[in-house]
């Protein structure tokens, strides 16, 4: 993203703001934890921290603490009504926060997606009984990573236990908030975890026993790195992680296959609702003077553009933000020439039509609630595969799991209150 | 045949066009001193002190940025080769090994990935590497070009104090990359392909069975594209060599092109377009595909895949042409090596530009400024001439209005020539005057007087009475006429007079008497 961030400002600066004397300089590329950091120490006058930019990209949550404090602009003001009737208005509406005020204007906007290596699956379906559509439900995924599991274990029939995980989920978090919509139940109330629910314990069982078991990978970083070593099938993350799906494939000892990827709309409870996450920030824009603000409505009605949000679109797998785009994108060029790209929108808007989106709430403290949640459920699952292995060499793996997992929900949920 | 016409200007315009003639002059000496101290080229030798005071400015921190890259890449490579060759010899072997035991490689860098993290912060470069002379399955096809490392990145190295930096495994064993939470980059791959690699091949064939310091072997690489990824950068590759002088291999430090960009930005304060440009330089040329750039303006567009032809341009400044576009600047030599290394005899150019049209249009702009100023200046001047000469001629006017009233007014304009100019005058009007209308009373009054001897004596009579300020009637009572005789002498007193009333009658009575003629 940071190449075709820079790119673009570039030939921004070389074409419309030459003729209307802007220039966006970059003050700093980083990642969005790191920028988070840096915009919230600036808005604090935190010691050595950096100078606030005058336009800066972020998420809702630094938005509001920015916000309170008076220093964002409410971009509203300039755009034209109509001017902002060409935008997706839900990605609109998410970046209205305060007394609606448009602080967050959207550009780099995403949902979640299965991420599908389908040279390994076609080879796995056709020795079992497996299928593309076990893949719209939660309950499909877990009965077919079993069977993979097993199917990969059987390869070396030498070894026992040695089966590949399945899938992963980029955010065990955003898996359980997603579920509790689905459900029709909210997984955060009053900026706290919403352990009493029975969703809990739905959405529990889509990680913690296929995790234990190794049908779901346990990771800590992106599924897409297991993809690229074939140490996963699938994986549930952000569009935006596209571009990190490689079409090679390096297994242990350097040799490499060229696979195929596909793209499914985002699984389901059996009994659920078709619901998926919407994330992603955008810009603000940082109170300064009316021509610097001036300046900046102008670079970001020139970046939302459908030309260059198109161009944004083909090399980060960020959504289109204006209806023309999303509408027109399957025939934009650069779109078409990348195979990823193009089957990640299509099922994008796929999606459009028949999910409905799931904004996360945004308040001080929602960072933190996920990394402990994340870190929470990552370390149990954890401590129960290495019980629950040193275990299958004493029993059978139903009695294994019976053990290890004995109290394990209760004592998680007391952790976590 | 010629005809010549005497034009006329009133006072006011001559002196108005007097004033405009002086400002005028003064205005072309200001100009032709202007031009003689070269003042008026003022853009000009402010562009070339601004560009060649921030060339040194920023020569400064660039070579204090590559000096210390270039030290701890070395101090790395010391580092390295010492632990992998210890940790070999506990093992009964030594640095030929690692090639016929790939199953050595993973250990090999999963101990030194510490080292590397180490490095990689404390240089603040964008990343560190360790490339081995050696493969972990040289049963692939191309396996000799393929070569076992670690390639880790720092994403945003000029994040400072970030207590969350990205980093990422560009190459190395995802086994590593997974137990040290390190994620895979985009373009990650398990091992180095060498194939056309300076950064690889230099330095260690120029280091074959070198000994002594490895300070005199590092190798800085022009920019290039790394192989099989979009990340353009600089490379600070240092042989590994054991304490035998065989080379097993190199590691270093690198500069991505974003890191310089966003470390060395020049000031755009004057110049908005400003590019600096660190790059190799030959026989006048520069490569700017082998350069970095930083700078606002996006000089990768402009430049890329360009050669630029330095000429020497004004005072001490540089021209840079390609067909496409041209340049002025400054560069000096820049130093990457010491004396004694094996790679001094490359010469590289730290350049600091401008597009020559914003250094023509700076120039313009300038002169313009001078420009406005004199045309200020010059409207000023003719708005004041107008007014000192209305001014100046208003006394006058009123002076020469007045006289026209009245000739014996004695008009003050307190301007002394014109005042003595009235005075004369002023002696001369009523002379004249009175030889003028003294003149035409006396042949008025002799008509009149020659007309009166034409009366017979009853008109006479008649005339007198009249004279005598008596009415008709009183005429006839006096002269026992009747009032229809009386009117009928009245009326061929005034025919044979020209006159057509009594009180011209009188008129003329009065003028005989002050003449005494009556």
């Amino acid at each position: 993203m940071k190449n075709t961030m820079d790119v673009l400002i570039d030939e921004f600066n070389d074409t419309v703001g030459k003729e209307k004397g802007i220039i966006v300089n970059v003050t700093s590329i980083s990642s969005s934890a790191t920028l988070q950091e840096k915009l919230i120490m600036a808005a604090n006058d935190e010691p050595n921290a950096p100078e606030l930019p005058d336009i800066t990209t972020l998420y809702p949550n630094t938005a509001l603490m920015l916000a309170d404090k008076g220093l964002l602009t409410d971009i509203e003001n300039l755009f034209t009504e109509e001017e902002l009737s060409r935008y997706i208005n839900r990605f609109v509406e998410e970046g209205r926060l305060l007394n609606d005020e448009l602080f967050v204007f959207p550009t780099a906007k995403s949902t979640e997606v299965i991420f599908l290596n389908m040279t390994i699956y076609n080879k796995f379906i056709k020795d079992t009984d497996a299928s593309y559509d076990d893949l719209e439900t939660f309950e499909g995924i877990i009965k077919t990573a079993e069977k993979y599991y097993k199917w990969t274990d059987s390869q070396t029939p030498d070894i026992k236990n040695d089966g590949k995980a399945f899938i992963t989920y980029d955010s065990v978090f955003n898996v359980a908030q997603t579920g509790f919509q689905q459900l029709a139940d909210s997984f955060i109330i009053n900026e706290e975890l919403n352990l009493n629910s029975p969703s809990f314990n739905r959405v529990w069982n889509l990680f913690y026993e296929p995790a234990v078991k190794g049908y779901v990978a346990n990771y800590n970083g992106y599924g897409s790195d297991l993809m690229k070593t074939g140490n996963v099938v699938a994986s549930i993350g952000s569009t935006a992680g596209i571009l990190f799906y490689s079409p090679i494939v390096t297994y242990e000892d350097n040799l490499t296959e060229a696979v195929e990827y596909l793209i499914l709309p985002y699984p389901t409870f059996e009994d659920g609702n078709k619901v998926a996450i919407q994330r992603g920030g955008g810009i603000g824009i940082i109170k300064s003077n009316k021509a610097k603000e001036n300046a900046a409505g102008e670079f970001l009605k020139w970046f939302t553009s459908p030309e260059q949000n198109l161009k944004f679109v083909s090399s980060t797998g960020y959504l289109p933000v204006t209806i023309d785009a999303f509408n027109s994108v399957m025939n934009d060029e650069s779109i078409a020439k990348d195979d990823n790209i193009k089957k990640l929108i299509n099922t994008a808007r796929e999606m459009q039509e028949q999910y409905d989106f799931y904004v996360p709430p945004a308040f001080e403290g929602f960072e933190e609630l996920q990394d402990l949640y994340e870190k929470e459920i990552k370390e149990t699952v954890s401590l129960s595969r290495e019980e629950y292995f040193k275990l299958m060499e004493i029993m059978d793996e139903a009695n294994a799991y019976e053990n290890v997992s004995n109290g394990i929900y209760d004592n998680f949920i007391n952790n976590m209150r | 045949m010629t005809f010549k016409q005497n034009i006329q200007f009133t006072l006011r315009i001559r002196l108005f066009l007097f004033f405009i003639v002086l400002v005028v002059t003064l205005l072309m000496i200001l100009i032709i001193l202007l031009l003689a101290t070269g003042n008026i080229t003022a853009g000009l030798k402010e562009s070339e002190d601004f560009i060649i005071k921030e060339h040194s400015d920023i020569s400064v921190h660039v070579s204090e940025f590559y000096e210390n890259l270039s030290a701890e890449a070395v101090g790395l490579a010391n580092i390295l080769s010492f632990n992998i060759e210890g940790r070999l010899k506990a093992k009964g072997l030594n640095v030929n090994d690692i090639k016929e035991s790939p199953a050595l490689i993973e250990e090999i860098l999963s101990n030194e990935l510490n080292q590397v993290l180490i490095y990689l912060n404390k240089s603040k470069s964008s990343g560190a590497y360790i490339i081995l002379d050696a493969t972990i399955n040289n049963r692939l096809p191309d396996s000799d070009k393929s070569k076992a490392g670690l390639y880790i990145k720092n994403m945003e190295p000029n994040i400072v104090n970030s207590t969350s930096p990205t980093i990422y495994m560009l190459r190395g064993s995802s086994n590593i990359a997974y137990k040290n939470l390190i994620p895979l980059h985009p373009e990650w791959k398990m091992e180095f392909n060498v194939d056309n690699a300076p950064y690889f091949d230099l330095p260690t064939s120029k280091s074959f069975n070198a000994k002594g310091s490895i300070s005199k072997l590092y190798y800085w690489s022009p920019a290039l594209l790394f192989p099989e990824t979009h990340e353009e950068l600089m490379m600070c590759s240092v042989p590994l060599i054991d304490s035998e002088g065989n080379v097993f291999g190199v590691c270093g430090l690198d500069v991505s092109s974003m890191l310089f960009k966003l470390s060395f930005i020049p000031d755009d304060s004057m110049y908005q377009r400003i590019i600096c440009m660190l790059t190799p330089i030959k026989d006048n040329i520069i490569k700017t595909e082998k350069s970095l750039f930083s700078g606002g303006y996006t000089a990768r567009t402009s430049l890329s895949n360009n050669e630029l032809n330095v000429t020497i341009g004004n005072g001490n400044l540089f021209t840079y042409s390609s067909e496409e576009s041209a340049y002025i600047g400054y560069h000096e030599y820049f130093k990457f090596y010491p004396e004694q290394s094996t790679f001094s005899n490359e010469r590289w150019a730290l350049t600091l530009m401008i597009p020559q049209e914003d250094v023509k249009n700076y120039v313009i702009h300038e002169n313009m400024k001078l420009f406005y100023i004199c045309s200020f200046f010059m409207a000023i001047s003719i708005v004041a001439s107008l007014i000192l000469s209305r001014y100046y001629i208003k006394p006058i006017y009123s002076a020469i209005n007045t006289l026209k009233d009245d000739p014996n007014n004695d008009v003050k304009t307190n301007i002394l020539e014109i005042d003595d100019l009235i005075k004369y005058i002023s002696s001369r009007e009523p002379i004249k005057k009175n030889i003028k209308e003294s003149d035409s009373n006396s042949i008025i009054l002799s008509e009149f007087l020659k007309n009166l001897k034409t009366l017979s004596p009853a008109e006479l009579a008649v005339f007198n009475l009249y004279a005598q300020d008596y009415c008709a009637k009183e005429v006839a009572d006096k002269l026992f006429l009747s009032i229809n005789t009386i009117k009928t002498h009245t009326k061929h007193i005034y025919a044979k007079l020209y006159i057509k009333s009594k009180d011209e009658l009188l008129l003329y009575v009065e003028m005989l008497k002050e003449t005494g003629k009556y």
